[in-house]
């Protein structure tokens, strides 16, 4: 048996933890630069708010119902989210951390689902001050639905028994499916499929050619066949992205190139953390979405090393190489991005029978003491000379609330 | 907070008598943090806790996770704001109380009242001028 624990309005609920007067008011929490809505409280989602929506969009209807407006505090909510998966390794070591607000659970030598997943929700909410909810069914796809079920129950909790799946698939859209995205939904809208049970009455040759192999798992899992498990020692990333909106836009090459080489050398930091070394770059800059009747132009392009690497002065050069190559001028940009990808682990990979395995072995040795510089002494001590110094183009977030759990300046003051 | 992972240094000489004996420096979390996911730190401002040896300006650790109990120091709601109050709890009612050492102020919590315990203390960390 599979548990799914999912935070309620996770962002949202984080900033009423230290403001008691929210509750129960209305809550959004906006997107990097305050730009879109990113989590609501349930006060905002009665309104018929919906997740994604720009701030301008929406500036009547916050100023009428004087809706509470955060700007994103990572810092805050990273913090909350390792408090509360703390809480439930201790108690259920086999947990797969899903996201910042999702964790997986295997209950399977549990005797009784519904007392443990209650005992969690109490302990959570009294230790942290954020509401959860669990959803328990066969396979983990099943937990994802009973916790849609979970979060309309006033314990929220929901335990779907195998003898009443089908019941409960008939009851939700095909669309809230996990691991179904539009293009699926699409697709089996055309064929008559609108919930979950239409789905699972195909046969599997008619799934696996028309949704391949993985569509194939979700109707076995939806069937209550595991094909998915609790992966409690996560596997490291499989590409690393470091991207990011910018207060204003901007078309002046010096700028993104400052920027590209402070993503390019956080991605191979990152990188390097879980000891991988990337064979591909992937650059893009992005207009801005809003300006061109919700087109954008996006420009990229990728590059293959001839051997894997981790380092970066090498990485942000060849990401510097392709930003020469896609920038143009004549637009604007507002959005930026580098991918790592197609990763080997650091200690398996392949030599290069034309490397200089001398040099190489020189490059990891500062590597490791650029990163233990940065470790010991705070991030970005030491960086690139390419790479960004000023703020200015960082995000704007004119709504940030303190930074309660890890800065002393900015912990809760209470006037007695 | 440290923890000693290299070795002593190799030295030329003897070796040290102590490397077998060795053990984490004291550890301030340790001694004042029980549940370390269910605490947080709060400073208070004001001083009608000064009775309870409670100080403008000073850090309280709060545990979420302990039931309060009579005569506890806690941090608590009340109608939205925050405040920092000794605890009575009897078999009837809740009372408040702040003691600033002169005057103990007495509050009675009724069913009115949109009151919860939002943690207790249990240590205070006052910084010396």
């Amino acid at each position: 048996m599979i548990a799914l624990l999912d935070c309620n309005n996770f962002y949202a609920s984080c900033e009423r933890i230290f403001r008691p007067d929210l509750i129960l008011k209305p809550v959004i929490v906006l997107s990097n630069n305050d730009g879109c809505v990113i989590a609501r409280s349930n006060e905002v989602k009665k309104m018929g708010i919906p997740m994604g929506i720009p701030l301008f969009k929406i500036k009547e209807l916050v100023r009428k119902n004087q809706i509470n407006l955060f700007s994103s505090n990572f810092a805050l909510y990273g913090d909350i989210s390792n408090r509360i998966m703390n809480i439930i390794k201790n108690d259920i070591p086999n947990t797969e951390i899903y996201s910042i607000d999702e964790a997986f659970l295997d209950f399977d030598s549990l005797n009784n689902y519904k007392l443990k997943a209650l005992d969690l929700i109490q302990k959570v909410n009294q230790w942290t001050g954020v509401p959860v909810s669990i959803g328990i069914g066969q396979t983990k796809t099943l937990s994802k639905i009973a916790n849609f079920f979970a979060k309309q129950s006033n314990n929220n909790i929901f335990y779907i028994h195998k003898s009443n799946v089908n019941f409960y698939l008939s009851k939700i859209n095909i669309s809230d499916v996990w691991g179904i995205g539009p293009n699926y939904s699409k697709l089996l809208k055309k064929n008559n499929i609108f919930t979950p049970l239409d789905l699972v009455q195909k046969n599997d040759k008619w799934i696996i050619n028309n949704l391949s192999i993985n569509g194939l798992k979700i109707v076995h899992e939806l069937r209550g066949e595991k094909c998915f498990d609790v992966k409690f020692d996560t596997p490291p990333k499989k590409n690393i992205r470091v991207s990011r909106t910018f207060s204003n836009e901007t078309n002046d090459y010096l700028k993104l190139q400052k920027i590209i080489s402070t993503f390019a050398s956080k991605a191979s930091e990152k990188l390097r953390m879980q000891n991988s070394l990337a064979s591909s770059i992937y650059i893009f800059i992005k207009t801005n979405r809003f300006k061109f009747n919700g087109k954008n132009y996006k420009l990229s392009g990728k590059f293959n090393f001839d051997y894997p690497t981790n380092d970066n002065s090498m990485i942000v050069k060849k990401s510097l190489k392709i930003l020469a190559e896609i920038f143009s001028s004549e637009q604007s940009y507002k959005q930026a991005g580098v991918m790592l990808g197609d990763f080997v682990l650091s200690n398996k990979f392949q030599r290069g029978l034309f490397e200089d395995l001398k040099q190489k072995n020189k490059r990891l040795k500062l590597m490791k003491t650029f990163d233990n510089i940065n470790l010991n002494f705070g991030s970005e001590t030491i960086k690139l000379g390419s790479e960004e110094f000023y703020d200015n183009w960082r995000t704007k977030r004119n709504k940030l609330s303190p930074s309660y759990t890890t800065k002393w300046n900015d912990i809760l003051v209470v006037n007695i | 907070m440290t923890t000693p992972f290299i070795k002593f240094i190799a030295s030329a000489g003897f070796p040290s008598p102590a490397e077998d004996f060795l053990e984490p420096t004291l550890d301030l979390n340790k001694y004042l943090i029980t549940n370390p996911p269910a605490t947080f730190c709060v400073r208070v401002n004001g001083n009608s806790m000064n009775g309870a040896r409670i100080n403008s300006g000073d850090v309280l650790i709060v545990d979420r996770s302990l039931e309060p109990k009579t005569n506890n120091i806690v941090v608590a709601t009340l109608n939205g704001n925050f405040i920092v109050k000794k605890i009575i709890i009897n078999k009837k009612n809740i009372y408040l109380i702040s003691d600033n050492g002169e005057q103990s102020k007495k509050i009675k919590i009724d069913d009115q009242s949109d009151f919860n315990v939002w943690g207790v203390v249990t240590s205070v960390i006052i910084k010396l001028p």
